[in-house]
């Protein structure tokens, strides 16, 4: 018995985590479409209202986190099922918050037309102007309560699962092999520490968000109730950097667990492993401030911890991740096929994603760049070819077939790859172009000096759209042959 | 919640009985304490929502631990019913309007002092350790998060939400529900980090979990 | 180990039978919530309030104040009004801090009431709750200080006396504060023309005051 057949059936939820990855495929899938339309209105191919263009890009923001999320959240589940006993009902409970919280989202911007942007910044989703009413800011943010109530119970499920298997948090994150005298051996594997780790940054991360939320809320149904405004970009800014980094450190997981799987070389958990991760989990607490180097009114202690944590972040990431998988790979008979392939090419992305995030990281160049389209830019890397890569590497995992596994790459195969790699790489730098040129981000209206590179961003993105819409599809029927057997 | 007395019925019932008795002696005197100087505890919103309420769960606590010092047999579908009790009781007398209430109302006053030692105290001490874990893990992060708005709210809008207290004085509990909400996550959390003594090593494994 | 066994035990969810009870009380914990703060309308004594005087407009009794030029007047009662409507909003005039912006916010509502023509129906007031301290001299500098004539907007002062039955009646709840001044509830009382307490506003919601006023 091959190790994918023997590990298969020790995931008893995989049903549900197959459904929750096709329906992140495809939302994934309309809201690249809602990009494709936003940039071809930006370069002047389409003629658009900027109310409803401020609506497509509040929807695409918040659908893109949220089923980054989501995403990243099925594979962690997938494979910490593995390792320990999860809650089936708990996981449907979770998926069921989060659906809900999609509807009241989709109805505050399409029905409600909500174009606060998805960080829900005060005093933005408070005072519209007369351009949605405040039940409209009410339910979008209610909508992230669900979702955040959704992902509470997800990680209180993992968290219970680990602690009952692994005895506490510390011997989880391995410490007891690091700080104590436990043999490497007795390490645990990479998906628990990594579950661990993501478990107690994002529930502190969602216990912050609900906070700022709760308070936003009361400010929309009391006005009377003004909020510190500076406090709660701090608290929205924490909660969504680790959200989103969470989603893409969940996502990892299926580099942990799969890439071994075509090399032949398990991947273990090393001092430095352990180390890297326990950094993490510190690095992605406290660099926050980095989004917030533009606020004269920030403690300059803060903002200097951003910066350097920020330089320091790329580090770990590195060493885990990147370097272990060069080294895997080398000298290993590597099997390329789809799934391998978007996988290796997410970590890639991740990684160079990082460079251009690091240089946005620094005070001196933030704020010049930050209000520029340097920064979707940057987070479009290592979430389109990183985050959007791992999801759709393991969705490819999940449906490959017997035969397709000796064949490696079909034809149809290496064009879906190639359209997503190249559209991607076109696609992010264009933006990163913009940024340099100083093009704003967030603008409905574009001068016509900067439609070139919105003109490219539409094809290259139109590509992309292409590449997911087709795998997208190959899944769902592949699911459906699968089960058919 | 305080005392730590749930195992089967053994040989020191007799020593659980003496301990019983005690802390039925103790609740009484804490209560009398509690309604003799209560108009003092009541003068600021700090004293009153930190010191007064907490001190009334707990003298139901100290009741039901020392009526039922083998607690009852609740299952757990029950328990996390009287643990829900408990957190709308509580919700309750957050309630601004329900504080104000009682210092003006004897009849709300009598409520307070009769329902929160009940409903709350002695509801959580038989209940709470018999609930679902997740449902703990969930009420534990809604209140970390609810001290948060509440202190949110309290330390920097203009509104005065008791008409019997001073907006300074709601500051300053603003303040503190942040500090209870720090210390709280902390003795929450940092027991999940430890392994307890007696875990079995053997449940540690590498990649193979489930056999 | 069988799948039930994997899902059930300590820390596992059972079925149906098993959240009925949580939900229940869950769901009557929420109808309680619900009754007791009016549709979660009032979670305040303060809103409890003016819900209440909203709903139910309460008859005040006629009170006899003294204005910034030493002459009586008349709010509440049944009888003897020249104008439909009289806001009432109660200051020290020692006051340092939030009385000092009510006053301004008072001010734009005047204007507003002027250039609408609504002069001929409303009248405004702003009364003192603190007779002892303010006299006829300290209500004439006040009246200055915020442009207040006299046509539209008159400052006034209690009668010593009726201190408890005006806290009474306008539900009006005063604490001295640390400062030798007092912490109050600044808002605006309407008063319809049958002597009505009929609305209670927040100070700076004088939008809604005048929607109200434009509509009577």
């Amino acid at each position: 018995m091959s190790q994918a057949e023997n590990t298969k059936h020790l995931t008893p939820q995989a049903g549900l985590v197959k459904l929750t990855m096709l329906i992140s495929g495809a939302v994934f899938a309309l809201m690249m479409l809602i990009g494709v339309v936003m940039r071809a209105s930006q370069g002047g191919l389409l003629d658009m209202e900027p109310d409803l263009f401020y609506q497509l890009l509040t929807t695409h923001g918040a659908g893109m986190v949220g089923t980054a999320g989501l995403s990243g959240a099925g594979i962690m589940w997938y494979f910490l099922g593995r390792h320990v006993n999860l809650s089936a009902k708990m996981y449907i409970g979770f998926l069921a918050l989060f659906l809900i919280g999609v509807v009241f989202i989709l109805v505050s911007t399409f029905v409600g037309h909500f174009g606060g942007m998805w960080t829900f910044l005060y005093p933005l989703p408070a005072m519209s102007a007369g351009a949605w009413e405040p039940w409209a800011a009410a339910a979008f943010m209610l909508g992230y309560v669900f979702i955040g109530v959704g992902f509470l119970l997800y990680y209180l499920a993992v968290g219970v699962a680990i602690i009952k298997k692994y005895g506490g948090l510390g011997r989880a994150l391995g410490w007891h092999v690091v700080f104590g005298k436990a043999d490497v051996t007795e390490a645990p594997p990479p998906t628990v520490i990594a579950a661990a780790a993501v478990t107690i940054f994002n529930t502190l991360g969602i216990v912050v968000g609900a906070a700022v939320l709760v308070a936003s809320l009361v400010n929309l149904l009391v006005p009377g109730f003004v909020v510190d405004a500076l406090l709660a970009k701090n608290m929205i800014f924490f909660f969504g950097h680790v959200f989103i980094n969470a989603s893409i450190y969940m996502a990892v997981i299926a580099v942990y667990e799969l890439i071994p799987e075509y090399t032949g070389k398990k991947w273990k958990s090393s001092k430095a492993f352990i180390l890297a991760w326990s950094a993490i989990l510190l690095f992605v607490i406290a660099v926050y401030p980095h989004h917030l180097l533009q606020d004269m009114v920030m403690p300059a202690w803060m903002l200097v911890m951003g910066q350097i944590i920020s330089y320091l972040s790329g580090v770990p990431l590195l060493a885990v991740t990147a370097f272990s998988m060069c080294v895997y790979l080398h000298g290993s008979k590597f099997k390329w096929d789809l799934a391998s392939s978007l996988l290796v090419l997410a970590v890639a992305g991740w990684s160079i994603g990082a460079i251009p995030a690091i240089i946005d990281g620094m005070v001196v160049v933030n704020q010049v760049m930050h209000n520029t389209q340097w920064v979707p830019g940057h987070f479009h890397i290592y979430l389109l070819i990183g985050e959007v890569g791992m999801s759709f590497g393991f969705m490819a995992w999940l449906v490959k077939s017997k035969s397709q596994k000796q064949s490696g790459m079909g034809a149809m195969d290496k064009l879906l790859l190639t359209s997503f790699a190249a559209g991607g790489a076109g696609f992010t730098l264009m933006f990163l172009v913009s940024g340099a040129l100083s093009v704003p981000r967030r603008w409905a209206v574009h001068m016509p000096e900067w439609f070139l590179q919105d003109r490219l961003a539409t094809i290259f993105a139109l590509l992309v759209v292409f590449s997911i819409l087709t795998q997208v599809i190959r899944y769902a029927t592949g699911l459906s042959r699968n089960t058919a057997k | 919640m305080i005392l730590t007395a749930f195992s089967p019925r053994s040989a020191n019932h007799k020593v659980r009985t003496r301990y019983g008795i005690l802390a039925i002696i103790s609740a009484c005197i804490l209560l009398l304490i509690l309604v003799v100087f209560r108009r003092a505890l009541e003068a600021t919103p700090a004293t009153h929502m930190v010191l007064l309420l907490p001190a009334l769960a707990y003298v139901g606590a100290l009741f039901a631990k020392g009526m039922l010092p083998n607690g009852v047999n609740i299952s757990e579908a029950n328990a996390n019913a009287v643990t829900c009790a408990s957190v709308w009781a509580i919700f309750f007398w957050m309630l601004p309007r329900y504080i104000d209430a009682s210092l003006v109302s004897p009849w709300v006053d009598l409520l307070k002092f009769t329902s929160i030692p009940i409903i709350i105290g002695g509801g959580l001490a038989l209940s709470w350790r018999k609930t679902n874990p997740y449902l703990r893990g969930f009420l534990q992060a809604n209140a970390l998060s609810m001290l948060g708005v509440l202190a949110f709210l309290y330390t920097y809008a203009p509104v005065r939400i008791c008409n019997s207290y001073l907006v300074s004085d709601q500051k300053a509990l603003g303040g503190i529900f942040l500090g209870i909400a720090a210390a709280l996550s902390i003795y929450w959390c940092l027991p999940l980090f430890l392994c307890p003594k007696n875990f079995n090593k053997k449940g540690l494994s590498t990649n193979n979990a489930i056999t | 180990m069988t799948r039930a066994a994997r899902l059930g035990g300590r820390g596992g969810l059972g079925g149906a039978a098993y959240f009925l009870p949580s939900l229940l009380t869950v769901l009557l914990g929420f109808a309680g919530i619900w009754l007791a703060t009016n549709g979660l309308q009032a979670l305040t004594d303060e809103s409890a309030k003016r819900l209440r005087i909203k709903r139910e407009h309460p008859q005040l009794p006629a009170f006899v104040l003294q204005n910034m030029n030493g002459q009586e007047i008349t709010i509440g009662g049944t009888l003897g009004q020249n104008t439909s409507v009289t806001l009432v909003e109660f200051i020290y005039t020692t006051c340092p801090t939030i009385c000092k912006t009510a006053g301004s916010s008072y001010g734009q509502l005047r204007d507003r009431v002027e250039q609408a023509g609504l002069a001929p129906t409303v009248r405004m007031l702003s009364v003192s709750f603190d007779p002892q301290n303010d006299t006829i001299e300290n209500l004439k500098s006040y009246a200055e200080l915020h442009k207040a004539a006299g046509d539209i907007w008159t400052i006034a002062r209690i009668n010593a006396v009726d201190i408890e039955r005006i806290k009474r009646n306008f539900g009006l709840r005063i604490l001295e504060d640390e400062i030798w001044g007092y912490q109050h509830n600044t808002a605006i009382h309407m008063i319809n023309a049958n002597g009505q307490l009929s609305d209670i506003y927040d100070i700076d919601d004088i939008d809604s005051v005048f929607a109200a006023l434009s509509k009577s």
